[in-house]
């Protein structure tokens, strides 16, 4: 299982990465520029704003800005920083809410939610200013599969679409849409925003670190070292199937959970099928339990047949990240499969809580400086394949 | 939420409503750590043959804990305390997972639900 890049064919690669990317803080402050102010990052599904009016706040610290989302009454969702053009006070106070316009309380500008400029207070003494000219700054804002991505680059070397690439069309088919937000966990974690990545796009440490947890559901006597079951490079991203243990023996609990929730739940094996989305477990292995897809730079989309996860890697410096996980899962039927979905969430929580809790003791041994360079198996080519679309970026590439 | 009794039926799970119903996910994970081996083994044992009982009675519920009447809500967030103390209970006998690295405190919890 799993030798070889399921896309291109090619065999897995193993090798050494260096280690300054991970603590060095000039190469941060290039990161911020070059990677996070030129690439699409996701900020929200499209159902977080259902009707025209309805508007987010996302804080965006690595570019040092916030973001307004708002639908249009065209139905349209925008992005502008959240600034007033007048004298640069924040605009949008609210995190989130349902507006006609946005009022800035220093003077009184007050902008549409397709950000043109609607009211301008004695207009008379602004001689130079055309109010019909005047529109809030706005990032470029596109929408995949619900997802809806900004691009802070005020000339977007890509669209979205040619972005994503081969990953556009792999989730088509996906009930994305149908499915509902059951549980989203933050944290903030002192470690590089890459480590934390780092350590949810491999499964060589699910039979260690995850003992307790995940490790059975995964692992087995079959795949001991939890190979995954395939593997594939799509340009500056990649997709990862994650085998899942067919011998698996649920926990009495666990087994109820299971019966009683109304579709397959976490860490229950999924069962593939052909009418699944064709990026999602693509070889359509039975032995299969979740997808991970790293969507360059920061943003993971985690399918498995009936539930999917996401996580958001935000840098806040060098060496902290904000850490957001989501679990979407399709709405309970009733009261009893509601309480038995609670089960994943409190599984997923253990599983996230393994997971963080060698990150920042990594991050603090990098820093020590003893070290220059990882070692990375052929199954941990996920890491390397980041850090080589990271390092083009890094480079300046058009 | 003043304590009422259970449905009919599961009267003899009252004594765990005082501690145990909690109506917030994050009241219920905090419970868990901060209760003892004993009280988590009571609790476990006690509710683990009658589980299946409460979610098939929940089952003519709609999945909101609002709209239930008081006595099943109070048995649908005991059954939701069941949950987040069973998983690592049964496995490991233990209150928690191995992560003196990261406690449970440090996770922060957001509003969900529909839509998203």
């Amino acid at each position: 299982m799993g030798n070889v890049d399921f896309a291109t064919g090619a065999p897995l690669r193993s090798g050494t990465v260096p280690v300054r990317p991970y603590i060095d803080a000039d190469y941060y402050e290039a990161e911020r520029k070059r990677v996070f102010g030129r690439c699409w990052l996701n900020l929200a599904r499209e159902e977080e704003l259902p009707a025209p009016g309805d508007y987010l706040v996302k804080d965006l610290e690595v570019l040092e800005t916030q973001v307004l989302l708002v639908r249009g009454d065209d139905q349209q969702i925008r992005a502008f920083h959240n600034v007033c053009l007048h004298r640069g006070n924040r605009l949008a106070r609210d995190r989130c809410g349902n507006a006609r316009g946005f009022m800035c309380n220093f003077h009184g500008w007050v902008y549409d939610t397709k950000g043109q400029l609607r009211e301008l207070p004695d207009e008379d003494q602004f001689p130079h200013l055309d109010p019909e000219k005047i529109a809030l700054k706005s990032l470029a804002c596109h929408i995949w599969n619900g997802f809806v991505f900004v691009n802070a680059d005020p000339e977007p070397q890509t669209s979205l679409a040619q972005f994503l690439g081969e990953m556009n069309g792999a989730f088509d088919g996906f009930p994305f849409a149908d499915m509902q937000l059951t549980a989203f966990y933050h944290a903030e974690v002192n470690a590089n925003w890459k480590l934390v990545g780092d350590a949810l796009q491999e499964a060589y440490h699910a039979p260690i670190l995850h003992r307790q947890t995940v490790a059975d559901a995964v692992a087995g006597p079959d795949n001991p070292h939890c190979h995954l079951a395939s593997m594939r490079l799509h340009g500056d991203h990649h997709g990862l199937s994650v085998h899942g243990n067919l011998h698996h023996q649920p926990t009495p609990i666990e087994q109820i959970a299971f019966d009683y929730s109304a579709s397959p739940i976490y860490p229950a094996p999924a069962a593939p099928s052909d009418s699944q989305a064709p990026g999602v477990n693509p070889r359509r292995e039975s032995a299969w339990i979740f997808d991970i897809n790293v969507l360059f730079p920061n943003f993971h989309l985690d399918p498995s047949g009936t539930w999917y996860g996401t996580y958001h890697l935000w840098p806040l410096a060098v060496d902290r990240t904000r850490w957001e996980f989501r679990i979407y899962m399709n709405p309970p039927k009733n009261a009893g499969d509601m309480v038995a979905q609670e089960y994943t969430k409190v599984f997923g929580r253990f599983v996230q809580r393994e997971d963080l809790s060698t990150v920042e003791a990594t991050h603090e041994m990098l820093r020590s400086g003893a070290l220059t360079e990882l070692h990375l198996s052929a199954q941990e080519m996920p890491l390397l394949h980041s850090l080589e679309v990271l390092e083009s970026y890094m480079q300046g590439r058009p | 939420m003043s304590i009422v009794n259970l449905p009919e039926g599961f009267e003899d799970l009252q004594r765990f409503v005082g501690k145990w119903s909690l109506a917030t996910e994050q009241e219920r994970m905090q419970m868990r750590v901060h209760s003892s081996m004993d009280e988590i083994s009571e609790f476990y044992n006690t509710l683990s043959p009658r589980i299946e009982e409460m979610l098939a009675h929940l089952e003519q519920f709609p999945a909101q804990l609002e709209a239930l009447p008081e006595a099943d809500q109070q048995l649908a967030t005991l059954g939701l305390s069941f949950m987040e103390c069973s998983r690592i209970f049964e496995m490991w006998g233990a209150q928690d997972v191995h992560c003196a690295n990261f406690p449970p405190e440090r996770l922060g919890f957001a509003p969900t639900g529909s839509p998203a």
